[in-house]
């Protein structure tokens, strides 16, 4: 009876220990995004967007050194990354545009924009750090190819700071793709 | 006074008066003894009839020189003919050999030439053309005809044979590549082998260029033929086109022969393309039967071996298998069909003789035993014409020359399309041999069933159900789309299981590393933390 009762005093001080509540984030545009009407783009269309593998889990990302990384277990993705990297850029590119990017199956004559981000993370001396390449195929051809690399340091100590670096890339990323975005000569009226 | 007495002594002196009979005695004696020297010899020569001979007129001559005088001409014992008894000059007698030939000269008219116009004024004169034996001889018997080459003369007599006429006569001429060689010398023709026998004699030295492989043709007259590249017309010399004539040299492809000796014996063809056709002299028979059918396999058909001509078929010896079978007893049995076949060793470039003769009825011996085999195969897909095959099949069963009637047959196999026959046949007996009948009723049976289904009012409203369907269906995956609830609702169901995936796996983790943490609580793990750095 007495080993019965301590055993009960374990698991109910093993069940009282402290929990650590995990922390969410969500890759948004910065921008102020007023009401108003939209058009969407005739001469570009969204292609695929592709994310580095070990990128795409719940953890946020911090690079321990050149070859190791280390996904967070309480600094999570509110979405899954690619929700988060799709609907920043696009808005981005829009925002700076003035047109929205349709998807390429909607815009059949459009020169589509594929998107590839091979780094997305930050590091432990406080900067975060991307590395994408974007493209564009007009008739079955590659017109354009795009590489954009940076790093950044962040605001403050945290995941949160990390984030926020992140977003500041990406929105980078955005300006560079949306300036690259040239009509055709013969469309360009 | 002595008395002298006269002495009277008796003298014994012949008288000289007696010198002159004596001396007229011997002279007697030598005149006759010279005249019995230096008398020639008396000989007889046979004649048909006495046309030309006179008794002390007609005279002997070689080389325009007396030789002798016809002293008596009678008829013979048989009366059927005149025998001349010839008073020669000693000088002859040397030339009175056996095969010395004795003929009229006199004026002749042929188609040629005219001959001897001299005896018309000086009469008509006996010719003596001295033999080559050594053998004296006083009878002879006459030419009819004076001949047309000396016995003596330098050169190769030579016999031709031939199974008809044709326009070659004696006193024909004998070309070498269009040159003049020789003549032909008689013509006869044998009953009792049917053939024209022509005797020719080449000159020296064209008697060289004879040797056992060439052949002889008639080159008489024009030959005219037609093609697909036009008339050809051939001649020989004028000599042939007007009085026919006979030419010689080896076809083309057949190796020089051998040297040849005087009187042998040759055959004279038709024509040079008649000799291209069948251009060798030896060659054996052989028998090849089948027991399928010979359709397509004709007289002169090929003899192959490995695709390459080494003969021709004779003919099919039909009557005289079906013959044998009824001799063995065996009618009614579909005995094999024989089929005669000639196989020629020049074809195979071996010397046209009789030793390569030998050397190839070996060989096929020898062959046979390791696997040699005749075949009757296709040459011609559209024509059918069949030809005869000879080749090794390693595999065959084991089998060995026989005889047929008085030829070697050869053992066959089916090979080609004949065993391509057989096999078909057999394919079509075994679908002969397939229930149809009932598989088709059967099938009919099917295919009514098949049809009043088809005609059911359920199955003819099935598309309309199966479009319905499609439809549903269709539907049911544009609920699917990206931008539909369903998938919103897929998505969120999704990130939930992923996230209660990590929490598990996390758990798991802690787990592995510390298997006491479900009693003793560990310290929560802590991510580590990114700085800013201080530069």
């Amino acid at each position: 009876m007495k080993i019965a009762c301590l055993l009960l005093v374990m698991l109910l001080s093993g069940c009282a220990s402290q929990t650590v509540e995990p922390s969410y984030y969500l890759l948004r545009s910065n921008q102020d995004l007023p009401s108003s009407k939209l058009s969407p783009s005739v001469d570009f269309a969204l292609g695929t967007i592709e994310i580095a593998p070990y990128l795409n889990q719940l953890g946020l990302v911090i690079e321990i050194s050149d070859s190791q990384i280390r996904p967070a277990v309480n600094h999570l993705w509110a979405e899954p990354i690619y929700d988060g990297v799709r609907t920043l850029l696009t808005t981005d590119i829009a925002q700076a545009n003035g047109q929205e990017l349709m998807p390429a199956k909607l815009s059949k004559d459009a020169t589509v924009v594929n998107i590839r981000i091979d780094k997305l993370d930050g590091t432990l001396d406080g900067k975060a750090q991307i590395l994408a390449y974007w493209w564009l195929i007009r008739d079955d051809e590659v017109v354009d190819l795009n590489r954009f690399s940076k790093s950044r340091a962040l605001r403050a100590d945290g995941y949160s700071a990390m984030v926020d670096a992140e977003t500041a890339l990406l929105e980078e990323l955005a300006k560079m793709i949306a300036a690259s975005l040239v009509p055709p000569p013969s469309k360009s009226k | 006074m002595p008395t002298e007495h006269a002495k009277v002594s008796k003298s014994r002196k012949i008288s000289g008066i007696w010198f002159i009979p004596l001396l007229a005695l011997v002279l007697g004696a030598y005149m006759v003894l010279h005249n019995w020297m230096t008398q020639g010899p008396n000989i007889e020569i046979a004649f048909k009839t006495a046309d030309g001979l006179e008794e002390g007129k007609t005279k002997i001559k070689y080389r325009n020189v007396n030789m002798g005088l016809v002293n008596e001409v009678r008829l013979n014992e048989h009366l059927d003919g005149v025998i001349a008894k010839v008073k020669m000059d000693p000088q002859s007698v040397p030339l009175l050999l056996k095969d010395t030939g004795f003929w009229v000269v006199t004026a002749r008219v042929g188609l040629g030439n005219i001959t001897g116009l001299d005896t018309l004024l000086s009469g008509a004169y006996i010719e003596l053309a001295p033999g080559s034996d050594k053998t004296q001889e006083r009878k002879f018997v006459g030419l009819e005809q004076p001949p047309l080459t000396p016995a003596d003369a330098p050169g190769l007599r030579l016999k031709l044979t031939s199974n008809h006429a044709s326009s070659v006569t004696a006193g024909d001429t004998v070309l070498y590549k269009g040159y003049k060689v020789g003549r032909v010398e008689t013509m006869t023709f044998d009953p009792d082998d049917k053939l024209v026998h022509y005797q020719i004699f080449i000159d020296a030295p064209y008697h060289e260029l004879v040797n056992s492989s060439v052949r002889f043709w008639d080159v008489s007259g024009i030959s005219v033929s037609t093609g697909a590249t036009g008339f050809k017309v051939q001649t020989g010399s004028i000599d042939t086109i007007l009085f026919g004539g006979v030419t010689f040299g080896v076809p083309t492809g057949i190796k020089e022969g051998g040297k040849v000796t005087k009187n042998s014996t040759f055959e004279l063809y038709k024509s040079y393309k008649n000799i291209l056709e069948n251009p060798f002299r030896f060659g054996a028979y052989y028998v090849v039967s089948f027991n399928h059918s010979v359709k397509g396999l004709s007289p002169g058909a090929p003899v192959e071996y490995r695709g390459i001509r080494v003969g021709n078929v004779v003919r099919v010896l039909f009557k005289e298998g079906q013959s044998e079978q009824i001799e063995a007893g065996q009618e009614g049995e579909g005995a094999p069909i024989p089929v005669l076949v000639y196989v020629e060793p020049g074809r195979m470039e071996l010397s046209d003789t009789e030793a390569s003769l030998i050397v190839v009825e070996e060989t096929i011996r020898l062959g046979v035993q390791n696997g040699l085999r005749g075949s009757m195969e296709r040459g011609n897909l559209l024509t059918g014409a069949q030809y005869i095959n000879l080749d090794y099949y390693p595999t065959a069963a084991q089998a060995s020359l026989g005889t047929f009637m008085q030829y070697t047959t050869i053992p066959t196999i089916e090979t080609g399309l004949a065993q391509l026959e057989e096999k078909v046949t057999s394919i079509l007996n075994t679908i002969d041999a397939l229930p149809l009948a009932d598989t088709v009723a059967s099938l009919n049976q099917n295919l009514e069933s098949l049809e009043s289904i088809l005609n059911n009012q359920s199955t003819q409203q099935l598309p309309t159900h199966l479009d319905q369907t499609v439809q549903e269906l269709r539907d049911a995956i544009s609920s699917l789309a990206p931008n539909s609830d369903a998938s919103q609702t897929l998505n969120s169901s999704l990130l939930s299981l992923n996230r209660t995936l990590a929490n598990l796996e996390s758990l798991t983790g802690t787990l592995s590393r510390q298997p006491s943490a479900v009693i003793f609580p560990s310290s929560p793990e802590v991510d580590p933390i990114p700085e800013v750095s201080e530069q």
